[in-house]
């Protein structure tokens, strides 16, 4: 229906008091995409999404949002930062909540159908019956799926989520991902930043590892250059860590990928010491 | 008790608590939630550099507490944005500045000392009729500009970032906020004083906070709480024969203290 990526970034770099927090990141991503971040805390994620946002201005190269500036792209982008939890005594209603995502530049007062988007965004939720209630009464893994009504409140064409399982438990989680599945076979875009790697077997279409600078992969496989990104290891010694992780065998890439690449790293590493390599081979096996 | 109402001076008094409670309960609801309680201590302190400087200068009291406090709630509002971490450090800073710069002012100026309690303490029995209706005047400018930008104040204090996200003009909201704030507090050191002003700013608020489903309802709520305890002080200081600011902000700690333990259950029992 639209040919304009969803994401464009060309050469980002951006730095906070002269350290560069993401280094000529380059990433397209096209609409329809469900697209997992992945990094270390720290690696530039969420400075990523504020460059996405348009509330940091890259250093230098271009970054383009569903074909638009960042700034101007903003109402179509719905937004659910990191620890979105807010003080929980503030005196507000669910929906009031809620219809705080409708509000836009110089758009302030809710219309009739921003509330009934509001009441369908809590419904889709599964929080409708909540509405009225204040939102310091609610559980944590209640007051993130309102948050993510808030996101959808907008009618957006693009969802970022920073961190968005972070703070709820096992089953809250399960419920989310599943959920933002669902949103994504309606053909929402979507892109959602973790520092959990788990995340990719939750039916991402493409990965993306950054820790300061950006691989992106566009099927839902951590690849060989990701895992030097994640975890900084040496040549050779990655795969026990990926397994180490309790990560499902599914989210690799081929294992025959995997020997490969760490026998083509071992060769080239002169000075690996025999352990690594030994506990390599023990995990891959 | 009633007959005391036949005097001007208790008139007056009366307005004026009525009109400082309207600004204490709206501005204080807006800075208890976005935290900035600290930083409203320190706008109203730098209030006493500008009642010195009117006693140094002729220049008229009001307009020239109003005219500093402006500047200096600008300046904590640019530190407070540019520099998030250590901001409290250089409130603290101007907080001192302020307060010295005002009581060096009256020491080079012959005559005033005498005046200096009541700028400390409030002097709500002796303001006059034209003050009244200057407070008046910026009740309203208050109430306009917070009903003009309710939602986006609200979206600004409920969560910042995300308000920031969806393009609501957070930075200048928070100078409009600061300004604002600087305009109720020199209005509300006529009637109890520089040094208790941030009873009247925090305590109505705090005590609302869990009896309100919405910051609308918080600001009617709390302006009608700092009512009853100007309205109650003012009694007692005129029955008692008490300093006025001082028994006003007694009733609203007194209620403060005792309303502690129905807090937790109100909370829950609103949401």
């Amino acid at each position: 229906m639209n040919d304009t990526p969803a994401l464009e970034l060309t050469s980002v770099t951006f730095s906070y008091n002269g350290a560069p927090a993401v280094q000529d990141v380059n990433l397209r991503l096209p609409r329809g995409d469900y697209l997992a971040v992945l990094g270390p805390n720290g690696g530039g994620k969420t400075t990523l999404l504020r460059l996405i946002l348009g509330l940091e201005q890259p250093s230098s190269g271009t970054v383009r949002v569903l074909g638009d500036d960042p700034r101007r792209a903003r109402p179509r982008i719905g937004y659910l930062q990191q620890d979105a939890h807010g003080p929980s005594a503030f005196p507000i209603s669910v929906l009031d909540t809620v219809l705080m995502g409708c509000i836009g530049s110089g758009r302030w007062r809710p219309t009739a159908a921003d509330h009934a988007l509001a009441l369908e965004s809590l419904s889709r939720v599964g929080m409708r019956d909540f509405a009225a209630r204040r939102i310091g009464a609610l559980s944590g893994g209640q007051r993130q799926r309102v948050f993510i009504a808030r996101a959808l409140a907008s009618g957006p064409d693009l969802l970022l989520l920073d961190e968005p399982a972070a703070s709820i438990d096992q089953e809250g989680r399960n419920t989310l991902f599943d959920f933002m599945a669902e949103l994504h076979e309606r053909g929402m875009t979507i892109v959602m930043v973790s520092h959990d790697i788990s995340v990719v077997s939750r039916r991402v279409t493409s990965v993306a590892c950054v820790n300061r600078t950006l691989h992106h992969h566009p099927s839902p496989e951590i690849t060989y250059e990701m895992a030097k990104l994640l975890y900084g290891c040496e040549d050779g010694e990655c795969p026990v860590d990926l397994i180490a992780h309790g990560l499902p065998h599914r989210v690799l890439a081929s294992e025959e990928y995997w020997h490969k690449e760490a026998e083509a790293a071992r060769r080239n590493a002169a000075d690996v010491p025999a352990a690594a390599s030994a506990s390599t081979e023990g995990g891959d096996a | 008790m009633l007959d005391a109402l036949s005097y001007d001076f208790m008139q007056n008094a009366l307005a004026a608590a009525l009109l400082a409670s309207v600004a204490c309960g709206v501005i204080g609801s807006l800075v208890v939630v976005n935290r900035l309680v600290f930083l409203a201590g320190g706008v109203a302190h730098t209030a006493y550099g500008g009642v010195g400087l009117a006693f140094a200068t002729g220049l008229p009291v009001l307009p020239c507490t109003i005219g500093v406090t402006l500047a200096a709630s600008a300046t904590m509002a640019r530190v407070t944005l540019r520099s998030r971490h250590r901001a409290d450090a250089v409130i603290g800073a101007l907080w001192a500045a302020g307060m010295a710069m005002g009581i060096l002012l009256i020491d080079l100026t012959p005559g005033y000392a005498a005046d200096l309690m009541s700028y400390l303490f409030g002097s709500i029995l002796a303001v006059p009729r034209s003050d009244v209706w200057i407070m008046a005047a910026l009740d309203v400018l208050v109430l306009l500009a917070v009903v003009r930008f309710y939602r986006p104040f609200l979206a600004m204090s409920l969560d910042a970032e995300f308000a920031e996200a969806r393009g609501v003009p957070v930075q200048a909201l928070h100078f409009l906020l600061l300004a604002l704030t600087a305009v109720s507090v020199v209005m509300v050191i006529r009637v109890v004083g520089l040094v208790l002003v941030m009873a009247l700013i925090t305590i109505p608020p705090f005590m609302a906070e869990p009896f309100s489903r919405s910051l609308a309802r918080m600001m009617v709520l709390a302006s009608a709480l700092a009512m009853v305890f100007c309205v109650v002080g003012l009694a007692l200081s005129y029955s008692l024969d008490l300093s006025a600011g001082a028994a006003i902000i007694a009733v609203a700690s007194l209620s403060f203290f005792l309303t502690l333990p129905v807090r937790r259950r109100a909370r829950l029992e609103h949401s």
